[in-house]
């Protein structure tokens, strides 16, 4: 029997297109103070391990492992930095509690993507020199490519997509961490500004800056301070074939095996019996094809996707929300834990018991991470 | 290679068949640029620098005056609590004699880069500069030393509105 580990702190700053009045450095401080006060830790004292999750092309500094410890509280403390999204942290923080290496771990992930002047050329360095790098194949127009194949081999239309856009605009409006929220209509998402047809203006979803710090500890430790937490059911994640070297399109085979990792460890059943679900939207016909990987069946996505049948997607997604790349995953896990705490706000979820967070990394990986959440629960 | 081994084996790629094309290479090029946000304790340190100013942050629960500055105390793990002028005087932590440029190529003269502790900020407390007016084998650790400031309408807000310290 696996030790349970659970959430007890959340923290987070910015959701700003840009944020021009802090430093990366006082963004993570800002982030990681106020889930240590959440979690009612001293991290000099009490956080036994930090993870971070970066990527050094998108700081603009090598090595950034080693500029992280100070702004979160691990000076000479053990620090890791993973380049990963962060739901694959907390799959870490998980294995460091449970091995013993530490009781109570924080894990952070960040996005000081307005930083980046080049973003694009950061994207095309993910791309295979040799084969990949051809004029014109970034990472958009493999969305443009990924998308056109699967509304060809999955029967969804753009009108379907489309719905599912002005949903999450629409989700967004409450949201205050949001950004790009917005009412319209699906004419106006269908006809809005081609990128790399059939991928069209609102499909992709904006960069975005923020900061998320979650606090996670053992049960044994959560027993002993009192502390409310949500439970940590399951966390899995997994690296496939992308698509335009080999992998499958019309459906994510990390998004199907995560789930099913996570429903394994969670005793959970399908995707309808979470209560809410931040599933990955970083493009809108991911949403779909996400949600058909994990077994929903294709009039269910329809109706999850555009609120019909329940809660998916209360924050907005990476739609209303905007891509905060590495923190993407970070993010959906930390409007899943104030759904379950019932702090969510104007998107709050009556009677939220369990959640389910997934995530991808963007192109042209195919890696994702997927967690399932729920309160209490592990004899807490 | 060792002296114990003459030669080793294998076909040695010389540049004139690499230009030829003889083996084929994936090249590519980018440019990367950032423009990173300074945030507050940056900000204030290079708005200083261009008055001729050094600014630091101290901690009240530590004591501790920090320079370059930051918002928090790494040591407490809480805000800094006020801003200290401190002065642009300071002593040689360290220094080494570089005879490379950052591309790595030689100099013939060589630069003097130091670590300075800086008067009124805490011990180990100190910046990384050039050293001028002084002959390299002259340097020596604890050598007490003045920031040599650009002329005001040179400054920009940056670390190099101090050309350089010399000594005292």
């Amino acid at each position: 029997m696996h030790e349970g580990v659970g959430v007890v702190g959340v923290g987070y700053e910015g959701f700003r297109p840009a944020i021009t009045d802090i430093s990366t450095r006082e963004l993570m401080f800002e982030a990681a103070s106020k889930a240590y006060a959440d979690a009612g830790v001293d991290p000099r004292k009490e956080v036994g391990s930090f993870i971070c999750c970066t990527e050094d092309l998108w700081e603009g500094w090598s090595i950034t492992d080693e500029m992280v410890p100070d702004q979160v509280g691990g000076a000479r403390r053990p620090v890791c930095t993973i380049p990963g999204d962060g739901i694959v942290g907390i799959g870490h923080a998980v294995m460091h509690i449970r091995a013993g290496v530490a009781e109570v771990v924080a894990v952070e992930a960040h996005s000081k993507v307005a930083d980046v002047l080049d973003k694009r050329a950061v994207e095309n360095l993910a791309l295979d020199p040799a084969f990949h790098r051809v004029a014109g194949a970034d990472a958009d127009v493999l969305a443009g490519l990924e998308m056109s194949a699967f509304m060809e081999a999955s029967g969804f239309g753009r009108d379907d997509i489309s719905r599912a856009v002005a949903f999450e605009k629409r989700s967004a409006m409450r949201n205050s961490r949001a950004s790009y929220g917005g009412i319209f209509g699906t004419k106006e998402v269908s006809g809005a500004d081609a990128v790399a047809d059939p991928l069209r203006r609102f499909d992709k979803s904006e960069f975005a800056e923020g900061g998320v710090v979650i606090v996670l500890a053992s049960d044994a430790w959560i027993r002993r301070h009192h502390a409310e937490a949500v439970s940590v059911d399951g966390v899995a994640w997994r690296s496939s074939t992308p698509w335009q070297d080999g992998g499958e399109v019309s459906f994510s085979r990390y998004a199907r095996d995560c789930f099913a990792s996570v429903k394994k460890q969670s005793g959970g059943e399908g995707f309808g019996s979470f209560d809410v679900a931040e599933i990955d939207d970083t493009y809108s016909y991911k949403l779909l094809q996400h949600l058909l990987s994990i077994g929903v069946g294709n009039e269910e996505t329809r109706e999850y996707s555009t609120g019909k049948r329940g809660n998916l997607n209360p924050s907005g997604g990476s739609l209303g929300c905007g891509n905060l790349i590495e923190a993407n995953g970070l993010h959906k896990v930390l409007e899943c834990v104030l759904q379950l705490r019932g702090k969510a706000g104007g998107n709050q979820v009556k009677r939220a018991r369990s959640a389910l967070s997934v995530s991808w990394r963007g192109h042209p990986t195919g890696s994702g991470a997927a967690i399932a959440l729920s309160e209490g629960g592990n004899g807490r | 290679m060792s002296s114990k081994i003459k030669e080793y084996r294998g076909t040695e790629i010389g540049l004139d068949e690499v230009k030829a094309g003889k083996y084929l290479f994936t090249n590519y090029d980018t440019v990367l640029r950032y423009s990173w946000t300074s945030g507050v304790a940056i900000s204030r340190f290079l708005s200083g620098l261009k008055e001729g100013q050094l600014w630091a942050r101290k901690c009240n629960n530590c004591g501790r005056t920090l320079i370059p500055p930051r918002m928090y105390c790494e040591e407490c793990y809480r805000p800094t609590d006020e801003w200290v002028r401190v002065k642009d005087t300071g002593t040689v932590n360290t220094f080494s004699i570089s005879y490379v440029n950052n591309d790595a190529s030689r100099r013939k003269k060589p630069i003097l880069v130091s670590v300075i502790d800086i008067d009124g900020a805490s011990p180990g407390m100190g910046i990384l500069h050039l050293l001028g007016g002084v002959e390299p084998k002259k340097v020596r650790v604890g050598m007490k030393v003045k920031a040599v400031w650009k002329k005001k309408s040179e400054r920009e807000g940056a670390i190099t509105d101090i050309d350089h310290f010399e000594p005292a």
